[in-house]
């Protein structure tokens, strides 16, 4: 199979990559190029930041955010990085020696959140809260930091490399739950609120988590493959699973979903987001929907208060 | 007694040889081999991305990777 774009100027390439849901097929150079108008429409698409903005780039050690701190300061904006270590044995090691080491190649600057000292780790919070999934409790935690972080060094905008499977897989299962609060919050943009929320934006919204892996190793970076080791059996792999094969029977399925739900259901339910019942936790005046914010609450279990 | 031919396959830091009456293999065999789909999982042989039509022979190097991540 050749490449489609070299066809159009005469030459013969053999592509190296196939995409269905565009009927398109890619040499090398070709789909980079392909891939980096893809992320940078998007976020001129969803207004998400200008070259004038300073960026955070949350990054787990995987794929999509080593790809996606990587296409940012390729496309010219000012992105840096910040890492939570989940102190998950070998697991959290190697992936925070991953964003160390790539921190240092693309020479920008890093903050590190070590749970070990903060808090707890999650494989000792797993133990201790045992009546909460521990992918609940990392986010609850991860989401506390990195905003928590972003403001106090300044940045306007956490970027994250939430990829479209991972956007429609929360989105199936909102749906299948009938979940309207979380559905009503699930949009590329997350706008700053007042000085208690930073802006939220996922670039990779629009991108697979396949394209993803293939342009991270088409530009050589080294990421850790592994999924995490407590994620095994989580529901939105399932999902993800699930969702794989139909795209397989009816390519394009997958990003006419994500776009439909934006453009046709999204906005029923855009007014109805509220920021009522947010308030500033008593003891670390982080926001929060009660008098005491999910992170004391964690740290006040565990005696660290 | 038939020949078989040893294809080694690396997957996310491990060796896995897969034994085939056939000399040459698609990336299908080893997606299917692995039990991976190809929504998102590709093959990396001799260093290079390849379609999934692609011959493969034992003597490649041959690598997979999964795309698919959790966490």
């Amino acid at each position: 199979m050749n490449c489609k774009i070299c066809k159009t100027k005469g030459i013969k390439k053999n592509a190296i990559v196939n995409l269905p849901s565009y009927n398109l097929s890619l040499c090398k150079e070709h789909f980079i190029e392909w891939f980096e108008r893809r992320v940078q429409n998007t976020i001129k698409d969803f207004q998400m930041f200008t070259k004038e903005d300073r960026i955070l780039v949350a990054v787990s050690g995987g794929k999509d955010s080593l790809g996606l701190w990587f296409v940012l300061n390729k496309l010219g904006y000012n992105a840096d990085g910040i890492h939570i270590d989940l102190g998950i044995n070998d697991y959290s090691k190697k992936s925070r020696e991953y964003v160390e080491e790539f921190a240092k190649k693309i020479e920008r600057k890093l903050y590190i959140v070590d749970l070990s000292t903060e808090i707890a780790s999650i494989s000792i919070l797993k133990e201790k809260i045992p009546n909460k999934p521990p992918c609940s409790i990392c986010g609850i935690i991860k989401r506390y930091y990195m905003n928590k972080i972003s403001k106090k060094e300044g940045y306007n905008t956490l970027a994250t490399g939430h990829n479209l499977d991972d956007e429609i897989s929360v989105l199936f299962g909102n749906i299948l739950n009938w979940n309207l609060d979380y559905l009503s919050k699930q949009y590329p943009i997350l706008k700053e609120y007042e000085n208690i929320f930073v802006r939220k934006v996922k670039p990779y919204c629009r991108i697979t988590e396949k394209e993803s892996a293939l342009y991270t190793f088409l530009m050589g970076i080294k990421y850790i493959e592994q999924e995490c080791p407590l994620s095994t059996g989580a529901t939105s792999l399932k999902y993800k699973k699930i969702l794989g094969d139909i795209e397989e029977q009816f390519p394009g399925t997958k990003l006419r979903f994500f776009n439909n739900f934006l453009r046709k259901f999204y906005p029923l339910l855009a007014n109805k987001i509220t920021e009522e019942n947010l308030q500033r936790c008593k003891i670390c005046n982080e926001p929060s929907s009660l008098e005491i914010c999910a992170v004391c609450n964690i740290k006040m279990k565990l005696a660290k208060l | 007694m038939e020949q078989k031919f040893i294809f080694n396959i690396k997957y996310r830091g491990k060796i896995y040889n897969l034994a085939s009456d056939k000399n040459k293999l698609s990336p299908k065999d080893i997606l299917k081999f692995l039990g991976l789909s190809e929504e998102y999982a590709f093959v990396v042989k001799n260093g290079e991305i390849v379609l999934l039509n692609t011959s493969i022979s034992p003597e490649d190097e041959i690598e997979v990777i999964n795309a698919v991540s959790g966490g």
